[in-house]
């Protein structure tokens, strides 16, 4: 009976303290438990037990009531319906955390209340229950996601909404200067349209516009008060309120919460929509971390903060190289990301909300204080700087020096991040992808390689990197033909500028820092090739790396000199040059020996006086020359059947000119013989014991000629070539084998050599003789007048020939690919290079085959972009600022 | 046979030649360097790098022999004494031959 009243008492007591604890309310008012119900259950050791009942009972109210309850809100965001309505979710968002967590805390608050006062103290387990439930909670709401709700885009909508909430807040609050152009350049947040500030304007409106959108309530019906339930809004307001009054108390709020009238809450009570906004997010961030659910967002919320900062790098900093970035983009991260942080930080801490009050919950998990966030999202800024910076290098090395800024932001990113590798491997890539190309000339390569030279001391003063990069170059170089005429070229181009003079490969320091060209700046356009050669490493830097220095030590001259092994070949091919100009087709008369002198002094200071010894008696030959013609030519009667004063003779003195063909058997036009050898008598006679030696296919021949009645002027071409017409000019007809026999050169050689005639239609093939037989034309065809340019194409030069006419046909190709494509830009706009690929594909077909690879696409709009006919922003290329 | 029917009038002709010394040797004995070329330590050919002719009929730089002489009074050649002739062999043609 005892027993059995007894187990009717327990029964009793048990069921009213199972009443008690499952009469909680939201708010939480901590449940009174009978006192003696407790001692009954207590003395019959049902203590523990009906506890673990009870946390069973808040267990399955999570799994079956509170979870579904909290995805229930979102029903309308699946399917990224939460994209489409950012505020909706925003709302949501609030109102799910804000619910479970009511409901949690009075849960939590019952099942503190029935341990502490049912066990005492004495429980095993007391105390641990509500974190396991609340970790519980958490673990359920993450499995449970419904599906087609994505709930990390719908995490990340939230915390997106608040931070430009936060912002809106920031504008709102920042101090108006009177003069746009600030000390501290404004920055905007939003959309990443931030003002491109230095002299622009700043839009004044634009914050204050956003901010009052944000702040009509309900005006596009996606208001605070529009979208909560009225028991949410008071809630908020009443924590609005709360945190306003305490606002002292927890001054360490990152969000300066002013009380002072923000859209007229102070008058008629009534709080802003941003201002609810603002409280609503406090409140938010203040629950989550009261129930540890911190981890719950902070992935979403890392998720954004790194989108933020990637699409701020990439819309404020691609493709501007002319400032720098890198500080304005850690400023705005402290000064818009990280105080939103702080506020979600401090948020954390409040102690202020309503359904808290005496709800006694284990202390709340931080998030992760703003110092570490900082620490994270500085790294996370030198990354993403450096690896936009990185694949944009050879747009930077192209536009070098104007982007010396950006080149010295990528350096400061590299000390952080040693993204060396990478960057080295993708500027090798990019240099292969879009410089060492067939259609890119030689000088542009040998441009932007001193370039790349420069550009890569600036990021790396051992020069390590550009040991990496350069060897493609240098081999590709070594490859072109042309490259040591097209270094030769530039700088005696230049050398007519005194000021370029200074010397290069003079030794020892480099104390005439104004040697360091890159420091202007700007000067790029108007000296292009030889100031970047005359650019060396500022010594100071170059000290920094100790012996790893000495590679960088040396002037980009010597750089591209040891490409070769010896500067040798620069003398030698400047030999050659200056062999061609005055031996050239326009002839040593016209030959210009005072500029050239003033090349060999150019050159004398970078390649040493002994070197261009040679070229200077090459000089000395040219006047001697000129010198004795006059002499010899004062001592000579006039004659007839010679060519007494059209004929001049330059006298080399053999040891020091390029190589000089060996052309003895070459018989010339006996009218021209004779004057040679009348001067070669007089020569022996006045200069003895010299004597000279003929080079007669050297030399140039300036003719007129007259066929049928028609004249041709000033036809000039060489001395074999004149011989042929005069012969013709004797008789009209020759076999090819009996001119050959009489000019003292085979058959084959001759006709080359006649084919300059015969393409001119001066002279014609005999129609069905029996030998090959050439005669003169009967009369010249259309263009009788045109002044023919006469060039020497038949001894070397037949790959010159052969390229240049490649290079012809591939310009006429371009110039119909250029044509169509400015023609898609005008009418489409900025596009991108994929685009432009696939529209190319789509329209060019038949004769106007379009088969470049999207790689050649890309070189050539750079080339275009480099011409200044196209303009690569952000991706896109377009038409150069509609040139109105 | 039909008059020709091209006419062509020379307006210039530059035409182009070497020299070299009227020497039988090509290369002087001592630096075996071209004789019109350049000799050790000359500015240039020619009237930097003159040549001198011996009595033996050999030939040298100038700058070569001298230095030969410092030391040694026969020619490197042919080891005879050496003298030097008062200059070169006249020209083979010479301009009274002209038509
Ligand atoms: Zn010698
Ligand atoms: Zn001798």
């Amino acid at each position: 009976m005892a027993t059995a009243a007894s187990e009717a008492a327990l029964d009793a007591s048990w069921n009213a303290v199972v009443a008690a604890f499952a009469r909680r309310t939201v708010p939480p008012t901590p449940p009174r438990f009978d006192a003696s119900a407790l001692g009954v259950v207590r003395s019959a050791g049902a203590a523990e037990l009906l506890v673990e009942l009870c946390t069973e009972q808040v267990r399955s109210d999570i799994a079956e009531r509170l979870v579904p309850a909290f995805w229930q809100k979102f029903e309308w965001a699946r399917a990224g319906g939460a994209a489409r309505s950012p505020r909706r979710a925003q709302c949501a968002f609030f109102a799910a955390v804000h619910d479970i967590v009511g409901e949690l805390s009075a849960h939590a608050a019952a099942l503190l209340a029935l341990e502490g006062q049912l066990l005492g103290g004495s429980g095993a387990r007391e105390g641990a229950r509500v974190p396991q439930l609340l970790l519980h909670a958490h673990s359920l709401l993450l499995v449970r996601v419904p599906p087609g709700l994505d709930y990390t885009l719908l995490a990340v909508t939230f915390w997106d909404q608040s931070f430009r909430d936060h912002c809106a807040h920031l504008a709102r609050h920042r101090p108006r200067r009177a003069p746009a152009r600030a000390a501290e350049p404004c920055e905007r947040d939003s959309d990443g349209e931030e003002s491109e500030s230095e002299g622009e304007e700043e839009e004044e409106g634009g914050d204050g516009e956003e901010a009052a959108v944000m702040d009509a309530p309900g005006a596009s019906g996606d208001g605070l008060r529009a979208l909560l339930t009225p028991a949410h809004v008071s809630s908020v307001e009443a924590f609005a309120f709360a945190r306003a009054s305490g606002a002292s108390a927890h001054a360490a709020d990152g969000v300066p919460m002013e009380v002072e009238d923000e859209g007229g809450s102070g008058r008629d009570g009534r709080r802003s929509e941003l201002e609810l906004r603002l409280a609503a997010f406090s409140l938010c961030c203040a629950q989550l971390a009261r129930v540890r659910w911190t981890a719950f967002v902070e992935e979403p919320l890392q998720l954004l903060l790194c989108a933020r900062l990637r699409a701020h790098i990439h819309t404020t900093c691609s493709a501007q190289f002319g400032r720098r970035q890198l500080e304005r983009v850690l400023g705005w991260l402290s000064r818009q990301l990280l105080p939103w942080l702080d506020a979600i930080s401090a948020a954390a801490d409040a102690r202020v909300g309503v359904g808290w009050a005496g709800a006694p919950l284990p202390p709340p998990r931080r998030p992760a204080p703003p110092s570490v966030w900082a620490v994270r999202l500085t790294q996370f800024v030198h990354e993403t700087f450096g690896s936009l910076r990185s694949a944009e290098l050879f747009d930077i090395v192209c536009d070098f020096p104007d982007s010396r800024a950006a080149l010295l932001d990528l350096a400061l990113c590299l000390r952080h991040t040693h993204q060396h590798a990478q960057l080295a491997a993708s500027l090798r890539a990019a240099l292969e992808n879009r410089l060492l190309r067939p259609g890119v000339a030689t000088a542009q390569v040998l441009q932007l390689y001193i370039q790349t030279i420069q550009a890569l001391h600036l990021l790396d003063p051992t020069g390590l990197l550009l040991q990496r990069v350069s060897a493609p170059v240098c081999d590709y170089l070594q490859r072109r033909t042309d490259t040591v005429h097209q270094i030769v070229k530039s700088i005696i181009d230049n050398a007519a500028a005194p000021e370029l003079g200074a010397p290069l490969l003079a030794d020892g320091d480099g104390a005439d820092s104004d040697a360091d060209g890159s420091a202007g700046g700007g000067g790029r356009a108007a000296a292009p090739l030889d100031a970047a050669l005359r650019w060396r490493p500022l010594a100071a830097d170059a000290d920094i790396a100790g012996s790893a220095a000495a590679r960088a030590r040396g002037d980009v001259l010597s750089m591209l000199v040891s490409i070769y092994g010896s500067r040798e070949v620069f003398v030698s091919e400047y030999r050659a040059m200056l062999a061609d100009k005055i031996l050239g087709p326009a002839g040593a008369r016209a030959f210009d020996a005072d500029h050239e002198r003033k090349n060999i002094e150019s050159l004398k200071v970078r390649f040493g006086e002994a070197a261009l010894q040679q070229c200077e008696v090459m000089l000395r030959d040219l006047t001697e020359s000129r010198r004795v013609g006059r002499v010899l030519g004062e001592a000579a009667a006039p004659r007839e059947g010679t060519l007494d004063g059209a004929f001049n003779v330059t006298v080399l003195s053999r040891s020091c000119w390029p190589a000089l063909p060996d052309d003895e058997g070459l018989a010339i036009h006996p009218t021209v013989e004779r004057s040679l050898s009348r001067f070669e008598r007089l020569y022996a006679h006045h200069k003895s014991p010299r004597k000279l030696v003929w080079k007669r296919s050297l030399g140039a021949v300036k003719l007129d000629l007259e066929i049928g009645g028609v004249t041709v002027c000033d036809v000039v071409c060489t001395p074999a070539q004149a011989t042929i017409l005069l012969h013709f000019a004797d008789e009209g007809r020759w076999a090819l084998r009996q001119l050959a026999e009489k000019m003292g050169v085979d058959a084959t050689a001759l006709r080359r050599k006649m084919s300059h005639w015969l393409s001119r239609g001066y002279l014609v093939e005999v129609e069905g003789a029996a030998e090959a037989t050439f005669e003169v034309a009967a009369h010249l065809g259309g263009g009788g007048q045109e002044l023919a340019q006469a060039h020497d194409d038949d001894d070397g030069g037949g790959d010159a020939a052969g390229s240049a006419a490649d290079a012809l046909e591939r310009e006429k190709e371009t110039g119909v690919l250029t044509a169509f494509i400015s023609n898609m830009l005008t009418n489409l706009g900025a596009l991108p290079l994929s685009r432009i690929h696939t529209m190319l594909k789509m329209f060019l077909s038949g004769t106007r085959k379009y088969d470049q690879s999207e790689a050649q696409l890309d070189a050539l709009l750079m080339r275009l972009v480099e011409e200044d006919k196209l303009e690569f922003a952000a991706g896109k290329f377009s038409l150069k600022a509609a040139q109105t | 046979m039909a008059p020709p029917g091209l006419k062509v009038t020379v307006k210039r002709w530059s035409a182009v030649a070497s020299w070299t010394w009227t020497a039988d040797d090509d290369v002087c004995g001592i630096c075996h360097m071209a004789l019109d070329g350049c000799a050790p330590g000359a500015a240039g050919p020619g009237d930097d790098s003159p040549v001198v002719w011996g009595k033996c009929a050999h030939n040298f730089h100038l700058l070569c022999i001298s230095t030969w002489l410092q030391s040694k009074t026969s020619c490197p050649i042919c080891r005879r004494n050496w003298e030097f002739a008062p200059s070169a062999p006249p020209p083979s043609a010479t301009l009274a031959e002209d038509g």
